[in-house]
């Protein structure tokens, strides 16, 4: 899965991830590969970027919203 | 033959003004810099809201109020300048895109058809009160540090004049950087949000050339073709609630940043010409100055040596 943080600033995050965890509106969720489209609101906490290897990159995140769009790839705007 | 002193004086004036033009356009330089890399950078982020607000408007199952079109009977326009001159041609331009968009929607209206003013930087404003119209609302004085609190408060009165009817349609008419040398003068509808006019967005901010510009011309045909069977959560309608006001929100905020970059460029290259301007003018006048000088002292010599041979 492809995964791309945008802010204002620039991008803060591009490269391919097995999955990315991240708090939303309604809960916490964790969007894995091939996962169904979605779009979602971001709440403010800590979102985790799980890498192929397995490995857990914590990412601070004030508000947004996610995108997850039919070819795989993952789309976050954060502020 | 021009007096010496007044040859000076001209010369000392136009000096000063290179001197001055000169830090102008080291001030205008530095900015620019700082100006063109904010702008470039919100670039992606802005193009990606616009597909996001695109890929909304195309498969929510919910219609948000924004998008409706209604009988146009007013339109709001909304002008984004500088808050300073000395940069060229730069307000003149947009302004001249103001005169001729409203002559173009006039022709073939009906006559209570109104334009409504909203004017961003000063010189806008000055311009809407030198011709008369009216506006809405103004804002000045947003600097070179653009907050994205003034785009909140600019967008979220153009959205509830748009919920109020107020106004049918809203335009925004500002520059549009491309390169340190060339910004042109855009025209964006931001409301009603219709594909086509969100589309005409996203292609003025994809670049013209470069290693993404064809990709995302074939992907936004894709997008617009294509029914994605998106999952809202919390729901569609507290997504568009939410959505639709920040995307167009960040579009405000990314039409100022571009404006900001064009303002500081079109001042850099025009302080550029001025000074050039000046020490041309200032070699000439000092050519002149000398030439005076010299023909002084030759007129000197002349009646010294003629006074000495008609003594003799």
């Amino acid at each position: 899965m492809y995964l791309r943080i945008l802010s204002l600033r620039g991008v803060q995050y591009e490269g391919e991830v097995a999955g990315l965890s991240v708090k939303t509106l309604s809960g916490e969720i964790t969007v894995l590969n091939n996962h169904r489209p979605l779009i979602t609101s971001l709440k403010k906490g800590t979102a985790h970027i799980i890498t192929s290897g397995g490995e857990r990159k914590p990412i601070e995140i004030s508000s947004g919203f996610l995108e997850k769009d039919a070819n795989n790839k993952l789309n976050l705007l954060v502020d | 033959m021009e007096s010496l002193q007044s040859i000076k004086s001209r010369l000392r004036a136009v000096k000063n003004i290179g001197k001055i033009t000169k830090t102008m356009e080291v001030v205008a330089a530095t900015k620019m810099r700082r100006a063109q890399e904010v702008a470039l950078a919100s670039r992606n982020y802005s193009w990606e809201s616009l597909k996001l607000l695109l890929k909304m408007t195309a498969n929510s199952p919910k219609i948000s109020p924004l998008t409706e079109e209604r009988k146009i009977n007013s339109t709001l326009i909304v002008v984004i300048s500088s808050d300073r001159g000395m940069a060229g041609s730069f307000n003149a331009q947009i302004f001249k895109a103001v005169d001729k968009f409203m002559r173009k929607v006039v022709g073939g209206l009906s006559p209570d058809y109104k334009f409504k003013f909203f004017p961003i930087g000063k010189k806008s404003i000055s311009y809407c009160r030198k011709n008369g119209f009216m506006a809405e609302d103004v804002v000045s004085g947003i600097g070179d540090v653009i907050s994205v609190d003034t785009a909140r408060t600019i967008s979220a009165e153009v959205i509830a004049g748009f919920t109020d009817k107020k106004w049918d349609r809203v335009v925004t008419i500002s520059a549009n950087f491309r390169t340190t040398l060339v910004q042109d003068v855009l025209i964006r509808q931001i409301l009603p949000l219709s594909l086509d006019s969100i589309t005409e967005t996203i292609i003025e901010i994809v670049p013209e050339y470069g290693r993404y510009s064809d990709v995302e011309r074939v992907n936004l045909k894709e997008m617009m073709t294509k029914n994605i069977d998106y999952i809202f959560e919390p729901s569609s309608d507290v997504l568009l609630d939410e959505l639709i006001p920040h995307l167009i929100k960040m579009q405000f905020y990314h039409l100022m940043l571009e404006a900001n970059a064009s303002e500081h460029s079109a001042r850099r290259v025009a302080m550029k010409s001025a000074s050039d301007n000046a020490s041309d003018v200032s070699n000439s006048l000092e050519r002149q100055y000398n030439k005076a000088r010299q023909s002084g002292i030759t007129k000197e010599l002349i009646e010294i040596t003629s006074t000495q041979s008609a003594l003799q």
